[in-house]
């Protein structure tokens, strides 16, 4: 390790006293006095004696420091605020294929290309975000292009370096190679899409068939069969649903949802999804409210909205206790509702919220609603029927749609979900 | 009686399921014989194919995945007949490739069968009679 030093050199023989100063602390002078011997060509004098035990430890850390983010096994790279290079370690070096004198000194974003892996834009919201003073942890299905144009999915975050005085010097973002994960991860996917394929076949069968039964076309059924029946046909019907849903999310996660934007026409969209609640609706004596004043013309998959927006209306009445009610709004987004849901496109978007009076989600647990089969302790408790499914798919279609949803929610008192999307929703690439 | 009315028209209708599942073909036929169809059940494709040789089907319920010959490759076998028959796909897969690619092949309807009542397919196999009924009638009636 070598450390830059000012230093005096005071020659009376037979005693040399060195004066040093380690530039790197600016920490006070030291003084070596040692005595030279006859007729030596050089001679080595122990410097560590030379400076503070303070400055040593400070030294120490500096060398293991640099040592440890060396050989970590994760990326890691650090910018000033001009977002120049300053820190580009050996594992940065060896996953982007880039050396560490190409990127030294460099804008970080002329060598190391960060894009979202759907959309196949540029990906810098997570560094600007550190640069503000935010660690940001990168949503998944980034990609880095390496040297050799590869693109490899990275997992990776971001958190900002201040300095003594609390501002923001930089940002360091550490990032891995999750190809191994990711490939996983599609293997597994595969697996959910075949499974699922095989189980509708028996469903279908115990769906017709207990249907016939329901009909009568065996024969009038005693009350008691009638029951039974009908209990295997509801059964059924919840399998069939949560295979369909596993389906939908493999289907996102291997990214074979088909996205094709067309005009949609949102007052018959919201129509046909209110008359499938309609059971759940006149069951339960919901009222059910529209705040519209004017549709905004919408253009986005038919498929994909409409399973975005009967998965919100689904969950305000199954979460809702009779008598309850279900407001829904839908406007142009305003700059206002741009900036709740933190987008900041200068592109038309429209704006969507469906508020309940419903049991709410317990707040220890609303950091978990978007996650895979999550379902709420109160939920669980109550017996409300659901997959866990739903919110997970709703969360991963609006993100790929560059839109973005939220939420509000008082247990007891209810939960309002809000949706901002693109008034158009780009072709899929 | 209407229903014996109905029946005994429907009866020269031939209806064809193709399916190897055994258990959903049979819940078909039921249901079909019962509404007064001329039923028959092939389980795969080549099967199709054989029955056709004795005699014309006027609609066919078909499945996508069968061994020996699949929906997809029936489907284009039909295709080239002179007169083709109503196809209703009824199927396992679910993506939207398989409902576009089936429709381009020339199928009147595309069911996910696990999502459709046994009494929605049967509907619609009505419907087609009363739908083609009409067309025939249309070819025939001689311009004025």
């Amino acid at each position: 390790m070598l450390v830059p030093i000012d230093y005096r050199l005071t020659l009376r023989w037979p005693q040399t006293t060195i004066r040093v100063m380690d530039k790197t602390k600016g920490g006070q002078p030291q003084d070596i006095v040692t005595t030279a011997k006859r007729g030596a060509e050089r001679q080595d004098f122990e410097l560590a004696s030379a400076i503070s035990e303070d400055q040593a430890h400070e030294r120490n850390r500096a060398v293991a420091g640099w040592t440890i983010l060396s050989s970590i096994g994760d990326a890691v790279f650090a910018i000033d605020t001009s977002l120049r290079i300053t820190l580009f370690n050996p594992s940065a070096q060896r996953i982007s294929g880039f050396s560490e004198s190409e990127a030294l000194g460099k804008r970080y974003d002329e060598v190391l290309k960060f894009e979202s892996e759907k959309t196949w834009h540029v990906n810098n919201h997570f560094i600007y975000e550190a640069l503000a003073g935010r660690t940001t942890i990168m949503s998944n299905h980034t990609v880095l292009i390496c040297k050799d144009g590869r693109r490899i999915p990275v997992a990776n975050s971001a958190s900002p370096i201040n300095n003594a005085s609390d501002n923001v010097e930089g940002a360091i973002i550490v990032f891995r190679d999750v190809t191994k994960e990711y490939e996983l991860d599609k293997a597994k996917s595969e697996f959910v899409s075949v499974a699922s394929h095989q189980l509708r076949a028996p469903l279908s069968a115990i769906n017709w068939y207990s249907e016939m039964l329901l009909n009568g076309d065996a024969g009038t059924l005693t009350e008691d069969q009638r029951e039974y029946v009908t209990e295997i046909f509801e059964g059924n019907q919840r399998m069939i649903a949560l295979v369909n849903a596993l389906l939908d999310v493999s289907r996102i996660e291997v990214g074979k949802l088909p996205n094709l934007p067309e005009p949609i026409d949102m007052a018959e969209l919201l129509d046909s999804l209110k008359k499938e609640l309609t059971p759940t609706i006149n069951d339960k004596r919901l009222t059910f409210v529209k705040d519209i004043d004017a549709l905004p013309q919408v253009t986005a998959d038919p498929k994909q909205l409409r399973m975005v927006i009967q998965n919100l209306l689904s969950n305000a009445a199954k979460y809702t206790p009779s008598g309850g009610t279900i407001t829904i709004s839908l406007r142009i987004a305003t700059d206002a509702d741009m900036a709740k849901a933190k987008l900041t496109s200068t592109a038309p978007h429209w704006y969507f919220s469906v508020q309940d009076t419903g049991y709410g989600i317990p707040k220890t647990q609303q950091s978990e609603i978007f996650g895979k089969l999550f379902r709420a302790d109160n939920a669980r408790l109550l017996d409300v029927e659901g997959t866990g499914l739903g919110l997970y798919i709703v969360k991963e279609i609006v993100e790929k749609l560059e839109g973005r949803v939220w939420f509000d929610s008082i247990e007891s008192i209810g939960t309002t979900f809000y949706i901002v999307l693109p008034l158009r929703s780009r072709e899929a690439e | 009686m209407y229903c014996h009315y109905a029946a005994e028209r429907l009866n020269n209708i031939n209806v064809l399921i193709v399916e190897d599942e055994r258990a959903l073909s049979h819940a078909l036929e039921l249901k079909l014989q019962h509404e007064g169809f001329t039923v028959t059940v092939a389980s795969n494709g080549k099967e199709c194919l054989d029955a056709f040789r004795a005699q014309q089907f006027d609609i066919i319920l078909l499945d996508l995945i069968m061994p020996l010959m699949d929906g997809f490759q029936l489907l284009k076998q039909l295709s080239k007949r002179p007169r083709m028959p109503a196809v209703f796909v009824m199927s396992s897969l679910s993506q939207h490739e398989d409902e576009a690619r089936v429709l381009a092949l020339g199928a009147r309807k595309f069911f996910v069968k696990s999502n459709t009542p046994l009494t929605t397919i049967v509907d619609e196999v009505k419907k087609a009679k009363v739908l083609d009924a009409s067309d025939a009638h249309a070819i025939i009636k001689p311009k004025v």
